[in-house]
Protein backbone atom coordinates (compact mmCIF):
# COMPACT_ATOMS: atom_id res chain seq x y z
CA UNK A 1 0.00 0.00 0.00
CA UNK A 2 1.43 3.27 -0.93
CA UNK A 3 0.20 7.21 -0.52
CA UNK A 4 2.70 9.13 -3.36
CA UNK A 5 1.86 13.00 -2.28
CA UNK A 6 4.01 16.07 -3.76
CA UNK A 7 6.25 16.58 -1.05
CA UNK A 8 5.70 12.92 0.80
CA UNK A 9 5.82 8.91 0.75
CA UNK A 10 3.54 6.83 2.84
CA UNK A 11 4.23 2.95 2.65
CA UNK A 12 3.44 -0.33 4.57
CA UNK A 13 5.03 -3.45 3.77
CA UNK A 14 5.91 -6.40 6.29
CA UNK A 15 4.36 -4.72 9.40
CA UNK A 16 6.00 -1.06 8.92
CA UNK A 17 4.60 1.97 8.33
CA UNK A 18 7.12 4.41 6.57
CA UNK A 19 6.75 7.93 6.49
CA UNK A 20 9.12 9.79 4.27
CA UNK A 21 9.47 13.59 3.21
CA UNK A 22 7.30 16.49 4.00
CA UNK A 23 3.70 16.37 5.89
CA UNK A 24 1.93 19.66 6.07
CA UNK A 25 -1.76 19.57 4.69
CA UNK A 26 -4.70 20.94 5.49
CA UNK A 27 -7.00 19.30 7.93
CA UNK A 28 -9.37 17.53 5.07
CA UNK A 29 -6.68 16.19 3.37
CA UNK A 30 -5.54 14.31 5.87
CA UNK A 31 -8.44 11.95 5.45
CA UNK A 32 -6.74 9.54 3.15
CA UNK A 33 -3.79 8.75 5.56
CA UNK A 34 -6.53 7.98 8.07
CA UNK A 35 -7.85 5.39 6.00
CA UNK A 36 -4.76 4.20 5.24
CA UNK A 37 -4.14 3.49 8.93
CA UNK A 38 -7.66 2.23 9.33
CA UNK A 39 -6.73 -0.51 6.86
CA UNK A 40 -3.51 -0.92 7.99
CA UNK A 41 -5.16 -1.66 11.73
CA UNK A 42 -7.74 -3.93 9.86
CA UNK A 43 -5.01 -6.36 8.34
CA UNK A 44 -4.20 -7.03 12.53
CA UNK A 45 -0.78 -7.14 12.36
CA UNK A 46 1.26 -8.64 15.78
CA UNK A 47 3.51 -5.59 16.04
CA UNK A 48 3.68 -2.56 14.01
CA UNK A 49 6.60 -0.35 13.52
CA UNK A 50 6.10 3.14 12.30
CA UNK A 51 9.25 4.84 10.55
CA UNK A 52 9.63 8.26 10.61
CA UNK A 53 13.52 8.63 10.08
CA UNK A 54 13.32 10.15 6.79
CA UNK A 55 10.20 12.76 7.79
CA UNK A 56 11.87 16.11 7.68
CA UNK A 57 8.52 18.02 9.12
CA UNK A 58 5.16 17.85 10.15
CA UNK A 59 2.83 19.92 11.27
CA UNK A 60 0.05 20.20 13.75
CA UNK A 61 -2.54 18.65 11.85
CA UNK A 62 -0.21 15.47 11.13
CA UNK A 63 0.69 15.01 14.54
CA UNK A 64 -3.32 15.03 15.43
CA UNK A 65 -4.03 12.00 12.82
CA UNK A 66 -1.07 10.04 13.67
CA UNK A 67 -1.83 10.07 17.05
CA UNK A 68 -5.62 9.64 17.50
CA UNK A 69 -5.54 7.66 14.00
CA UNK A 70 -2.97 5.77 14.24
CA UNK A 71 -1.56 5.70 17.91
CA UNK A 72 -4.78 6.05 19.97
CA UNK A 73 -6.23 3.16 17.90
CA UNK A 74 -3.93 0.81 18.08
CA UNK A 75 -4.06 1.30 21.92
CA UNK A 76 -7.20 0.03 21.95
CA UNK A 77 -6.46 -3.22 20.50
CA UNK A 78 -5.22 -5.98 22.56
CA UNK A 79 -1.63 -7.44 21.93
CA UNK A 80 -0.55 -4.89 19.76
CA UNK A 81 2.95 -3.93 20.09
CA UNK A 82 3.87 -0.43 18.51
CA UNK A 83 7.12 1.10 17.91
CA UNK A 84 8.38 4.24 16.46
CA UNK A 85 11.38 4.40 14.99
CA UNK A 86 12.95 8.35 14.90
CA UNK A 87 15.90 10.13 13.74
CA UNK A 88 17.75 12.50 16.27
CA UNK A 89 18.73 14.30 12.71
CA UNK A 90 15.19 16.27 12.92
CA UNK A 91 14.75 18.55 15.99
CA UNK A 92 11.02 18.32 15.97
CA UNK A 93 10.86 14.43 16.28
CA UNK A 94 13.42 14.94 19.20
CA UNK A 95 11.06 17.66 21.06
CA UNK A 96 7.59 16.14 20.22
CA UNK A 97 7.69 12.42 20.08
CA UNK A 98 8.98 11.36 23.01
CA UNK A 99 5.34 13.15 23.98
CA UNK A 100 3.26 10.59 22.84
CA UNK A 101 4.60 7.97 24.99
CA UNK A 102 1.40 8.71 27.06
CA UNK A 103 -0.98 7.92 24.41
CA UNK A 104 -0.17 4.07 24.69
CA UNK A 105 0.94 1.86 27.03
CA UNK A 106 4.31 0.25 26.08
CA UNK A 107 4.77 2.12 23.32
CA UNK A 108 8.74 1.93 22.34
CA UNK A 109 10.51 5.00 20.82
CA UNK A 110 13.87 4.54 19.33
CA UNK A 111 16.00 6.94 17.93
CA UNK A 112 19.13 6.59 15.92
CA UNK B 1 -5.62 65.85 9.48
CA UNK B 2 -8.59 63.85 9.27
CA UNK B 3 -11.35 64.31 12.33
CA UNK B 4 -11.88 60.75 12.31
CA UNK B 5 -8.42 60.21 13.42
CA UNK B 6 -8.19 62.97 16.19
CA UNK B 7 -11.43 60.99 17.80
CA UNK B 8 -9.43 57.40 17.97
CA UNK B 9 -6.35 56.81 20.49
CA UNK B 10 -3.48 56.72 18.70
CA UNK B 11 -2.58 53.25 19.68
CA UNK B 12 -5.61 52.15 18.41
CA UNK B 13 -4.85 53.18 15.22
CA UNK B 14 -4.77 50.05 13.42
CA UNK B 15 -1.54 48.95 11.13
CA UNK B 16 -3.55 48.19 8.31
CA UNK B 17 -4.03 51.72 7.94
CA UNK B 18 -0.52 52.19 6.97
CA UNK B 19 -0.36 49.38 4.77
CA UNK B 20 -3.27 49.74 2.32
CA UNK B 21 -5.76 52.47 1.68
CA UNK B 22 -8.94 50.37 1.03
CA UNK B 23 -8.73 49.89 5.12
CA UNK B 24 -8.06 53.37 5.83
CA UNK B 25 -11.51 54.23 4.34
CA UNK B 26 -13.33 51.38 6.89
CA UNK B 27 -12.85 53.86 9.77
CA UNK B 28 -14.55 56.87 8.54
CA UNK B 29 -17.64 54.44 7.66
CA UNK B 30 -17.80 53.66 11.01
CA UNK B 31 -18.09 56.98 12.72
CA UNK B 32 -20.52 59.62 11.94
CA UNK B 33 -19.85 62.86 10.75
CA UNK B 34 -18.87 65.96 13.04
CA UNK B 35 -17.68 69.39 11.67
CA UNK B 36 -14.16 70.12 12.80
CA UNK B 37 -15.21 73.27 14.56
CA UNK B 38 -17.51 71.44 17.03
CA UNK B 39 -15.16 68.79 17.67
CA UNK B 40 -12.53 71.76 18.83
CA UNK B 41 -14.92 73.19 20.70
CA UNK B 42 -16.49 69.84 22.36
CA UNK B 43 -12.94 68.93 23.59
CA UNK B 44 -12.61 72.64 25.41
CA UNK B 45 -16.44 72.42 26.76
CA UNK B 46 -18.25 68.86 26.71
CA UNK B 47 -21.92 68.71 26.42
CA UNK B 48 -23.92 68.62 24.10
CA UNK B 49 -22.94 69.42 19.90
CA UNK B 50 -24.77 69.03 16.62
CA UNK B 51 -23.52 67.77 13.45
CA UNK B 52 -23.46 69.00 9.99
CA UNK B 53 -27.36 68.26 9.43
CA UNK B 54 -28.20 69.75 12.83
CA UNK B 55 -28.69 66.45 14.85
CA UNK B 56 -27.44 66.71 18.68
CA UNK B 57 -25.05 64.32 19.24
CA UNK B 58 -24.04 63.87 22.90
CA UNK B 59 -20.44 64.13 23.66
CA UNK B 60 -21.00 60.60 25.66
CA UNK B 61 -21.89 58.93 22.43
CA UNK B 62 -18.97 60.65 20.71
CA UNK B 63 -16.42 59.09 23.07
CA UNK B 64 -18.07 55.57 23.23
CA UNK B 65 -17.77 55.41 19.37
CA UNK B 66 -14.08 55.70 19.54
CA UNK B 67 -14.10 53.23 22.12
CA UNK B 68 -16.31 51.15 20.27
CA UNK B 69 -12.95 48.42 19.28
CA UNK B 70 -12.85 46.40 21.99
CA UNK B 71 -9.64 45.32 23.23
CA UNK B 72 -8.71 42.32 24.76
CA UNK B 73 -4.50 41.51 25.46
CA UNK B 74 -4.38 37.79 26.99
CA UNK B 75 -0.48 36.70 28.19
CA UNK B 76 2.57 38.53 28.02
CA UNK B 77 2.13 41.05 24.84
CA UNK B 78 4.04 43.87 23.35
CA UNK B 79 3.26 45.80 20.71
CA UNK B 80 5.48 45.76 18.18
CA UNK B 81 5.10 49.93 18.29
CA UNK B 82 6.39 49.81 21.69
CA UNK B 83 9.56 47.51 21.16
CA UNK B 84 12.89 48.73 20.33
CA UNK B 85 14.03 45.97 17.84
CA UNK B 86 17.24 45.53 16.06
CA UNK B 87 15.47 44.83 12.61
CA UNK B 88 12.11 43.20 11.15
CA UNK B 89 10.87 41.70 8.10
CA UNK B 90 7.10 41.94 7.41
CA UNK B 91 4.70 39.77 4.91
CA UNK B 92 1.29 41.09 4.22
CA UNK B 93 -1.25 39.33 2.25
CA UNK B 94 -4.48 41.49 1.50
CA UNK B 95 -6.97 39.95 -0.93
CA UNK B 96 -10.63 40.03 -1.78
CA UNK B 97 -10.14 36.64 -2.95
CA UNK B 98 -7.30 34.03 -3.04
CA UNK B 99 -7.46 30.40 -3.78
CA UNK B 100 -7.32 28.85 -0.43
CA UNK B 101 -5.10 25.27 -1.97
CA UNK B 102 -2.82 28.62 -3.12
CA UNK B 103 -2.83 30.57 -0.15
CA UNK B 104 -1.62 27.06 1.95
CA UNK B 105 1.03 26.34 -0.39
CA UNK B 106 2.39 29.89 0.00
CA UNK B 107 2.19 29.36 3.57
CA UNK B 108 4.72 26.66 3.27
CA UNK B 109 6.97 28.68 0.92
CA UNK B 110 6.58 31.43 3.64
CA UNK B 111 7.56 29.48 6.86
CA UNK B 112 10.49 28.01 5.64
CA UNK B 113 11.79 30.98 4.02
CA UNK B 114 11.73 32.94 7.10
CA UNK B 115 12.92 29.77 9.07
CA UNK B 116 16.25 29.65 6.36
CA UNK B 117 16.49 33.68 6.20
CA UNK B 118 16.85 34.01 9.93
CA UNK B 119 19.07 30.38 10.70
CA UNK B 120 21.37 32.71 7.90
CA UNK B 121 21.23 35.87 9.99
CA UNK B 122 21.63 34.72 13.27
CA UNK B 123 23.73 31.94 12.36
CA UNK B 124 21.86 29.41 15.03
CA UNK B 125 21.17 26.28 13.25
CA UNK B 126 18.46 25.11 15.68
CA UNK B 127 16.62 28.44 14.74
CA UNK B 128 15.20 27.06 11.63
CA UNK B 129 13.34 24.04 12.88
CA UNK B 130 11.48 26.15 15.22
CA UNK B 131 10.67 29.23 13.32
CA UNK B 132 9.57 26.99 10.74
CA UNK B 133 6.87 25.13 12.69
CA UNK B 134 5.74 28.38 14.56
CA UNK B 135 5.28 30.49 11.37
CA UNK B 136 3.45 27.60 9.73
CA UNK B 137 1.53 27.08 12.48
CA UNK B 138 0.58 30.52 13.13
CA UNK B 139 -0.08 31.09 9.30
CA UNK B 140 -2.44 27.70 9.39
CA UNK B 141 -4.54 29.37 12.19
CA UNK B 142 -4.80 32.95 10.35
CA UNK B 143 -6.05 30.76 7.26
CA UNK B 144 -8.71 28.59 8.88
CA UNK B 145 -9.61 31.39 10.96
CA UNK B 146 -9.93 34.39 8.74
CA UNK B 147 -13.25 36.14 7.31
CA UNK B 148 -14.15 33.97 4.10
CA UNK B 149 -12.87 35.67 0.69
CA UNK B 150 -11.11 38.53 2.97
CA UNK B 151 -8.12 37.83 3.39
CA UNK B 152 -6.04 40.08 6.07
CA UNK B 153 -3.52 38.39 7.49
CA UNK B 154 0.24 39.81 7.63
CA UNK B 155 3.34 38.29 9.66
CA UNK B 156 6.26 40.12 11.02
CA UNK B 157 8.96 38.75 12.64
CA UNK B 158 11.33 41.35 14.80
CA UNK B 159 14.71 40.52 15.62
CA UNK B 160 15.75 41.72 19.16
CA UNK B 161 19.85 40.51 20.27
CA UNK B 162 17.84 38.06 22.92
CA UNK B 163 14.76 36.87 21.22
CA UNK B 164 12.36 36.91 18.12
CA UNK B 165 9.11 38.12 18.04
CA UNK B 166 6.48 36.81 15.55
CA UNK B 167 3.65 38.41 14.56
CA UNK B 168 0.80 37.01 12.83
CA UNK B 169 -2.47 39.06 12.53
CA UNK B 170 -5.94 38.30 10.70
CA UNK B 171 -8.99 38.55 10.90
CA UNK B 172 -11.71 36.73 12.30
CA UNK B 173 -15.46 36.20 12.84
CA UNK B 174 -16.74 38.08 15.73
CA UNK B 175 -19.34 35.37 16.56
CA UNK B 176 -16.49 33.06 17.36
CA UNK B 177 -14.10 35.25 19.23
CA UNK B 178 -15.42 34.69 22.81
CA UNK B 179 -14.88 30.44 22.44
CA UNK B 180 -11.78 31.37 21.26
CA UNK B 181 -10.68 33.15 23.96
CA UNK B 182 -11.54 30.54 26.18
CA UNK B 183 -9.50 28.43 24.53
CA UNK B 184 -6.41 30.66 24.87
CA UNK B 185 -7.20 31.33 28.47
CA UNK B 186 -7.20 27.44 29.12
CA UNK B 187 -4.18 27.02 27.40
CA UNK B 188 -1.87 30.00 29.03
CA UNK B 189 -3.66 28.60 31.98
CA UNK B 190 -2.95 25.32 32.17
CA UNK B 191 -0.44 23.23 34.71
CA UNK B 192 0.52 20.58 32.68
CA UNK B 193 0.53 21.14 28.70
CA UNK B 194 1.62 18.18 28.43
CA UNK B 195 -1.59 16.19 30.21
CA UNK B 196 -3.39 18.86 28.35
CA UNK B 197 -2.06 17.22 24.93
CA UNK B 198 -3.37 13.88 25.81
CA UNK B 199 -6.63 14.98 26.50
CA UNK B 200 -6.78 17.30 23.43
CA UNK B 201 -5.86 14.06 21.14
CA UNK B 202 -8.30 11.91 23.25
CA UNK B 203 -11.10 14.23 22.70
CA UNK B 204 -10.52 14.65 18.77
CA UNK B 205 -10.80 10.88 18.83
CA UNK B 206 -14.26 11.05 20.16
CA UNK B 207 -15.45 13.72 18.39
CA UNK B 208 -13.71 13.85 14.70
CA UNK B 209 -12.72 16.16 12.33
CA UNK B 210 -12.57 19.28 14.03
CA UNK B 211 -9.59 21.10 14.32
CA UNK B 212 -7.56 20.33 17.66
CA UNK B 213 -5.61 23.28 17.66
CA UNK B 214 -2.68 21.14 18.84
CA UNK B 215 -0.55 23.23 17.22
CA UNK B 216 -0.66 25.91 19.70
CA UNK B 217 0.01 23.44 22.44
CA UNK B 218 3.03 22.25 20.63
CA UNK B 219 4.76 25.28 20.24
CA UNK B 220 4.46 25.76 24.07
CA UNK B 221 5.08 22.34 24.88
CA UNK B 222 7.92 21.00 22.88
CA UNK B 223 9.25 24.45 21.27
CA UNK B 224 9.94 25.89 23.71
CA UNK B 225 8.28 29.50 22.89
CA UNK B 226 6.11 31.75 24.42
CA UNK B 227 2.67 32.36 23.25
CA UNK B 228 0.14 35.85 23.69
CA UNK B 229 -2.68 37.47 22.07
CA UNK B 230 -3.98 41.00 21.16
CA UNK B 231 -7.55 41.06 19.78
CA UNK B 232 -9.16 43.68 18.94
CA UNK B 233 -13.69 43.27 18.63
CA UNK B 234 -15.09 45.59 16.08
CA UNK B 235 -18.87 44.84 15.59
CA UNK B 236 -18.70 43.53 12.42
CA UNK B 237 -15.15 41.95 12.60
CA UNK B 238 -12.34 41.06 15.01
CA UNK B 239 -8.54 41.69 14.47
CA UNK B 240 -6.49 38.71 15.81
CA UNK B 241 -2.74 39.33 16.60
CA UNK B 242 -0.69 36.33 17.75
CA UNK B 243 2.37 36.60 19.15
CA UNK B 244 5.23 34.34 19.72
CA UNK B 245 8.49 34.76 21.35
CA UNK B 246 11.42 32.98 20.81
CA UNK B 247 14.44 33.15 23.27
CA UNK B 248 18.05 33.24 21.01
CA UNK B 249 20.42 31.28 22.90
CA UNK B 250 23.75 31.56 20.72
CA UNK B 251 26.27 28.50 20.20
CA UNK B 252 29.02 30.82 21.75
CA UNK B 253 26.88 31.85 24.83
Amino acid sequence: MTIQGENYKVTYHDGVISISGKLSLMLEDYEELETFFEKVIESQPHELILDIRNLEYLNSSGIKTICVSLILEAADIENLQMKILCSDRYTWQKETVPTFNDLMDDIKIVFE
Amino acid sequence: MSLFRQAQQPSERSEESQISPFAEMTFPLRMRKIRHEDWKRHIKKPGRIADRTGNRIDYREVRKMSEDKNVTVLGNFVDPKETDFEGSLTFTIKAAYIEKGKLWKSKDLTAEFLGNFWKNILDIEDIKPTLHFVCAELLENAVYHSLKSDYLIMIQLCFKTDELLVYVRNSAETEKIEAFKEFVRSILEAENLQKLFVQSMKNAKKSGGKRSQVGLITILKDRGAKLSWKIEQETDMTLVTTLSRISLKRKDA
